[in-house]
């Protein structure tokens, strides 16, 4: 039994045993539209008394058939679409399809436009983790860490705002490049942001991190294994939790990542205050990344390869693999020499995260099922598509 | 250009070593290694599917410890269905695909999901999008799509429809065509005495 209130130090005296006390198992309703299932995930909790006994989500209530209207699409059209995917981290999912197509196509991306990608990544890094911080204290049960995680994100959002247009859905990297030149004042906009940006770190950690009631409910509960979250093919900071410097920024050194010196992080029980810890972590790599990248980051140069104006999606088929805020995000893209992808396959850490939801809440507490939920970091766009 | 300075990790031994472990694990499933491929793939009969992915579950040879996806291609000229699974490890970079072609009107392959929990919705996703009957699913129910007329939605034959059932009242609007957005700029009638508007 995970969690139980002895093994986090409190004591227990007179509680009647499991004999004594019959209960009936319950199956309650939670969700689609309850607050802390970011976004429409529903779940059917099969509880005795306090503890979870079973549990089955159920997806799809925000499908779109991205993967469908790709098809039908013309491909400079489709990151409108990959960008709907992960909306809390739009650039990882265009980012990720890019190189599936950049792959497909032998298309090389001039220097200025990887340094670009991977500021731009990173920020959004740091952008989805601020928000899973806000989403997370709040399900833990403080209100002041969601005004802090959204200030700096939007401060973060004001920036993709002056570079692509959109705060949110950016559409801004193309084949060979990005879309757009960047600003003129790209690279102090970003310096500038930095020290705001490490400050809140700071002060969101000061807030929550070392609280003892935030540790209480954190610490011990939710354990998992390295081999348990393999088997249920967790990726990211989930699988980092548990004690595995497992990042394919340098595992594949995509893109210039291995230009960068940065640490990866990683927890020791896999419970749900290293999750936590993790992504608190990451996010000051992050912005040692985007400081190395400003550094190295030439001031002038093309922001486009040599593309053709018509492209074509030569046959064959290629595999992209990226650290998405979330885990390992895939790409599975097919072509067949015409202007449109003949498949495009998203493969979401946020959907895998979901279905382990279905192993992660049996034996844990009802009220630690909000947690659990909300450690994982599903985004529901990413999950149905 | 830059891509030639980057010091790539020695991958090429490690792909034929890879390509030599499958060829010989997977002989006895009638599993041939598809030649001059980015990652190691291997064509399977689709009865020797579920043997195959516990192979890798089980031996020791195979350092391959996550599954990423369970997907499908649908191939209309063929008349039939791909489906594609992709093996990755946790501390290396190589990647272990599995290929099986099942025919559109008997799409039956056995499910992965005894030795790969997670393939689970993996494959009820491919269930849904491709009318893929997965044999030995623990739970085959609908993930995604709920609707019967929605069912193969990623099969060739499936056309995106337009705009489904838009209710009559809305289909006419003072004798100008419907569009799903109207644009707010053409209902505005000018006064004259405002600030001028950009």
């Amino acid at each position: 039994m995970r969690s139980h209130p002895r093994e986090m130090g409190r004591t227990v005296t007179d509680t009647p045993s499991a004999t004594d006390l019959a209960t009936q198992e319950l199956t309650i309703n939670m969700g689609p539209q309850h607050p802390s299932t970011h976004g429409v995930l529903r779940l059917i909790l099969t509880v005795d008394g306090e503890l979870i006994t079973k549990a089955i989500p159920d997806i799809g209530f925000l499908h779109r058939g991205i993967e469908k209207i790709c098809e039908t699409w013309t491909f400079r059209q489709i990151p409108v679409m990959a960008d709907r995917a992960d909306y809390l981290s739009a650039f990882t999912t265009e980012f990720g399809l890019m190189i599936a197509a950049e792959e497909l196509w032998e298309i090389e991306v001039p220097e200025r436009a990887e340094y670009a990608r991977v500021i731009l990544a990173e920020l959004n890094r740091l952008a989805s983790h601020f928000m899973f911080y806000a989403s997370f204290g709040l399900d833990v049960g403080f209100t002041t860490p969601t005004m802090f995680g959204w200030r700096t994100r939007e401060s973060i959002q004001d920036l993709f705002e002056e570079v692509t247009g959109a705060r949110l859905l950016h559409n801004y990297l193309a084949v060979g490049g990005l879309r757009l030149d960047l600003p003129p004042d790209f690279k102090d906009a970003v310096a500038g942001l930095l020290p705001e940006i490490e400050k809140s770190i700071d002060q969101c950690n000061g807030l929550i991190t070392d609280s003892e009631i935030f540790q209480a409910r954190t610490k011990g509960v939710n354990r998992l294994s390295v081999e348990e979250a393999a088997r249920l093919g967790l990726t990211g900071p989930m699988l980092r939790a548990t004690g595995i410097a497992r990042d394919l920024r340098r595992l594949l050194s995509y893109s210039i990542y291995d230009r960068f010196d940065f640490d990866i992080p990683v927890g020791e029980n896999g419970d749900l205050f290293d999750r936590y810890k993790v992504r608190m972590l990451e996010m000051e790599q992050s912005v040692r990344i985007v400081r190395q990248a400003l550094k190295g980051m030439p001031d002038e140069g093309p922001f486009q390869g040599k593309v053709p104006r018509i492209l074509r999606l030569p046959e064959g088929d290629a595999y992209s693999r990226t650290e998405s805020p979330r885990g390992d995000l895939c790409i599975y893209l097919v072509g067949s020499g015409a202007t449109k992808a003949y498949r495009v396959k998203i493969r979401s850490p946020a959907f895998v995260a979901a279905s382990a939801l279905e192993a992660l809440l049996p034996g844990a507490y009802l009220a630690d099922a909000v947690l659990i939920i909300g450690s994982t970091d599903v985004v529901m766009g990413e999950v149905d598509r | 250009m830059a891509q030639e300075e980057i010091a790539v990790p020695p991958r090429e031994p490690r792909h034929a070593a890879i390509i030599e472990l499958a060829s010989q694990n997977f002989k006895s499933l009638d599993g041939q290694v598809i030649e001059d491929r980015p990652f190691v793939e291997v064509s399977l009969p689709p009865a020797n599917i579920s043997a195959a992915a516990n192979l890798i579950r089980e031996s020791e040879d195979f350092d391959f410890d996550l599954l990423y996806d369970v997907t499908g291609v649908h191939w209309p000229d063929d008349e039939e269905i791909e489906l594609v699974y992709h093996f990755a490890g946790l501390e290396h970079p190589d990647l272990l695909v599995l290929r099986t072609r099942v025919p559109q009107d008997q799409p039956h392959v056995p499910s992965i999901t005894a030795s790969w929990p997670t393939a689970g919705w993996h494959e009820r996703e491919a269930m849904d999008m491709f009318n893929v009957v997965f044999d030995g699913h623990p739970y085959p129910e609908p993930l995604l799509l709920d609707e019967d007329d929605l069912k193969g939605a990623l099969l060739k034959s499936q056309q995106v429809r337009n705009v489904p059932d838009i209710p009559a009242r809305f289909r006419e609007r003072g004798g100008k065509p419907f569009r799903l957005w109207n644009p707010v700029r053409d209902e505005v009638t000018p006064t004259g005495d405002g600030p001028d508007s950009d």
